[in-house]
Parts: structure tokens; C-alpha cells; sequence
């Protein structure tokens, strides 16, 4: 991510609620929708959770090894 | 004298009341559904506004409860079944008709509501202990009418239910007898501290919360995913205690500010800041300031604060009500030409949402999710 983007704040990845079916991890924004990110997208080195009804974005707090329980939920 | 309630800011699940689920950028009235007819009248004082991510709940100063927004989770204490999923515009929750209540709270999902004789209600969907019913029921959606009441029989024997402040996933009450007690996420230990036993991560009942020399809990607020309490030990000395999740040195901020009880008015919290406010009425911010949460100079001098989620809002001379912080959705109202760009999320200035009109007062204001609501009396006419 380009040094321009302003995070809203850092959340660990233990406070995301995992959706199996999705792969994909939330937590709840301040406008009442939910920061999304992908496991996918976490897998490949991304760490910021985007909100898709405002602008504001979160940093995933996460080791590589954290994903592993998740990878194999769903495979 | 009638009542209005007016709202701005995210209304993505009708929790403004309005109607639709269009955002709001300026004060419009909420509507009231009241005997099958539409109207702008609540029908009573509203004593509190309880927000949840896109519920909102208002407590009559009569004892009676009306909801609108999203009842997915069946967090309006009304079963998705048998009534809606969606309350578009306030109405009264039929289930609760013949019930009193005191006092509200909303988390993300659930609500919990004190009756008048200190029963704890509670509704909706909470998997971290959020309903404070015992592990391992996370959702009230099987429940007849859509609720449960928490088995706390102590309540009433510790001088009834006082104080409620919840925050998006975790609930503190405060009783008669001083003691505090809370249930939910404990992760962050904004609880108390779990001293790395996985168990304590989570509170599925209510539990005492204990302080260092019971020292008397004066104030407290619940911030996301952390806790400020205010507490005066047994020499009389005033001290702080912050517990959960720390990002902004909120801790070590608060321990060097000098407080008095006699002129501590109240502590506040939006979700990741709290807000120290004094009888004189000046406020001091600590925490996340990403989109001017930390109060900005004034020049208003306003009578009360109150915050959302990570805007404030404050009335002055129950005339005027002014916003400030993050105001993405609309809740702290449009820019005003001079100040900044249109779409500028960020509010660092007081910005002026509602004036009082000729025979209006403002009597109160709330907020939740970036979302701001404003009450107004009105002489009749
Ligand atoms: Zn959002």
C-alpha cells in the first residue's frame, strides 16, 4: 500500500469474524457496515480491511502462521 | 408538549427511522408509526437513544420502548419471524407492550434493556458472550418473541440497576450498592484482566468487576474494544483505571490528568477515544484523533456533549447543536462553503447541524454509528 493511505486504525486478526463459505474476514466499521478483506488476499501479503460503504480502512494485525487454521478450515 | 426527533448519517438499515434507507446530510424528522398511522409526534419525552451497528432503540420517559432499523438478528427484541426483518420507521415493540424500562444499551447486533424492576432483557446475536445468557447461546432468534431475560437475581438485592454503558460488543452495569458488573468480549481485557487463561476471554455471564482497595467506581465509559473507569479510593483520592486494548496511550494520558469528583460531570466515549467532561462544561479528548475525534477549539459553549462512534456532538444554549469528527455519512452535516471541500470526511471544526426554531427547544441529542440524532420540544401552538 502506497505511504499516502490513511488508516482508520489497527485491528489483530483474532477480532475478525471468519465467514468459511466467503474466506473472508470482518469486523464492524464505525458507519454500522464491516471492514472485509479476503483470505486470499492475506495469504498473498495484503493487510488492509476495506469498508464498502465508506472510505475508511483498517490494518490487519497478523502473523503468516495465523492463517494456517484458516487455510484449512476450508480446505 | 410534543416531541420531535430529527436524524442524520447512515441510515443503511432504516436506523434513522425515516422511512428509506438513504443517508441523511442534513436533520430530518423520524417517524413514528402509532395506532397503524404515520407521524412525526413521539408521543412522549425520549429520555435515551440506544444505536447498534444499524438499530437504533428510544426509551420514553414513560417507561416504553420504540425501535426501528435492522431486526435481522432479531435485535429489536422482536422475533424476524413473526414481525419484520427491517423496522423502516419507529414503532412500539409489541412484545415488550406491558413491560417498564429504565435504562437501554445496543451493541452491534443485540440490545439490552433494564426493566423498571431490574430485570436485564436482552436481544439479537452476540458470539462473544454478548447476551450475557451463558455459554454457549450467542443468538435470542429462537426465542418466542425474539428475547431472553439474563438470570441476575443479585440486581435487586444490590440496590437495582443504575447505570448501563455498553459498547459494541461487551456491556458494564452499574448497581445501587457502587459495584459494577460486566459480560461479553474480553479479549482485549477491557473487562478485567484475563491473565492469559483463555476462559476470561470471554464473559458469558454477568461477573463483579474488581478494583484495586474497592475503591468507588464514580464514572466509567466502553470504547470499542477498551474501558475508562473513574474511581475515588478510600483516602479520597481520585484515580483511573484503563483496561483493554491500548493503540493510543490513553492510559498514560489519562493517569497525569488531574481530576476532582466535585467537578467531574460525566466520561465519554466514542469508539476509540474517551472524552473527560467537567461541570463548567470543557471537555478533554484522549485517543485516536485519524478524523479530528479529539474535541476541536471552540468557540461555542455548549451545555452537553454527547458522542457516536467517532464523531461528537454538543448542544449550545438548547438552541443550537453542533458536530465534529468523522461525519463521512452525513452526521455531522455538510461543510459550510468557506471551511472545506464538500466531500472532506472530516469535520475539525464545531459544525453547525440544527438551529431552533421560533417556540423550539432543544431538549437532547444522541449518537451512534455515524449517526446523530436531535430532540426538540415544541411550545404548542
Ligand atoms: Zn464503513
Amino acid at each position: 500500500m502506497s505511504e499516502q493511505v490513511s488508516i482508520y486504525d489497527q485491528i489483530e486478526i483474532e477480532d475478525f469474524t471468519f465467514d468459511e463459505e466467503l474466506q473472508t474476514f470482518s469486523y464492524p466499521c464505525p458507519c454500522g457496515d464491516k471492514f472485509q478483506i479476503s483470505l486470499g488476499d492475506l495469504e498473498d501479503g495484503e493487510n488492509i480491511a476495506v469498508c464498502p460503504s465508506c472510505s475508511l480502512m483498517v490494518e490487519v494485525i497478523f502473523e503468516k502462521e495465523d492463517l494456517q487454521d484458516f487455510i484449512d478450515q476450508v480446505s | 408538549m410534543p416531541y420531535n426527533l430529527l436524524a442524520l448519517g447512515s441510515n443503511g438499515g432504516y436506523q434513522l427511522g425515516v422511512g428509506d434507507n438513504k443517508d441523511r446530510h442534513s436533520a430530518v424528522p423520524s417517524e413514528f408509526e402509532i395506532n397503524g398511522e404515520i407521524q412525526r409526534n413521539i408521543g412522549g419525552e425520549v429520555v435515551q437513544v440506544a444505536c447498534g451497528g444499524e438499530h437504533t432503540l428510544l426509551l420514553l420517559a414513560d417507561g416504553h420502548l420504540l425501535a426501528s432499523g435492522s431486526n435481522e438478528q432479531s435485535q429489536l427484541f422482536s422475533s424476524v419471524r413473526k414481525t419484520s426483518d427491517h423496522f423502516k420507521v419507529f414503532r412500539t415493540i409489541e412484545s415488550l407492550a406491558d413491560r417498564k424500562f429504565k435504562l437501554v444499551s445496543c451493541g452491534w447486533e443485540y440490545s439490552v434493556a433494564i426493566t423498571t424492576d431490574d430485570k436485564i432483557l436482552v436481544s439479537g446475536y452476540g458470539p462473544n458472550g454478548e447476551l450475557g445468557l451463558g455459554k454457549p447461546i450467542m443468538s435470542t432468534k429462537g426465542a418466542d418473541d425474539g428475547y431472553t431475560a439474563i438470570p441476575f437475581e443479585e440486581a435487586a438485592k444490590r440496590g437495582g440497576i443504575k447505570k448501563i454503558k455498553g459498547s459494541i460488543h461487551s456491556t458494564i452495569i452499574q448497581l445501587g450498592n457502587g459495584e459494577v458488573w460486566g459480560w461479553g468480549n474480553n479479549k482485549k481485557g477491557q473487562l478485567f484482566d484475563t491473565d492469559g487463561e483463555l476462559e476470561s476471554r470471554i464473559v458469558w455471564k454477568p461477573t463483579l468487576l474488581e478494583f484495586r482497595n474497592h475503591a468507588k467506581v464514580l464514572d466509567f465509559a466502553m470504547a470499542r474494544d477498551f474501558s475508562v473507569f473513574i474511581l475515588r479510593d478510600q483516602a479520597g483520592v481520585i484515580r483511573k483505571v484503563f483496561r483493554g486494548k491500548d493503540n493510543y496511550d490513553i492510559g498514560d494520558d489519562l493517569h497525569d490528568v488531574r481530576l476532582d469528583e466535585d467537578t467531574l460531570e460525566n466520561i465519554q466515549a466514542m469508539w476509540t477515544s474517551v472524552h473527560v467532561i467537567t461541570k463548567d462544561k470543557s471537555i478533554r479528548s484522549f485517543g485516536n484523533n485519524s478524523h479530528s475525534q479529539i474535541s476541536p477549539r471552540r468557540d461555542v459553549h455548549p451545555d452537553k456533549y454527547r458522542m457516536g462512534s467517532e464523531h461528537g456532538l454538543c448542544i449550545v444554549d438548547e438552541r443550537k447543536v453542533f458536530a465534529w469528527g468523522w461525519g463521512e455519512h452525513g452526521n455531522c452535516g455538510e461543510h459550510s462553503d468557506d471551511k472545506k471541500e464538500k466531500d472532506d470526511v472530516t469535520f475539525d471544526y464545531c459544525n453547525e447541524i440544527y438551529e431552533a426554531g421560533e417556540g423550539e427547544r432543544v431538549v437532547n441529542v444522541f449518537g451512534g454509528c455515524a449517526t446523530s440524532f436531535i430532540e426538540v420540544e415544541r411550545k404548542n401552538s
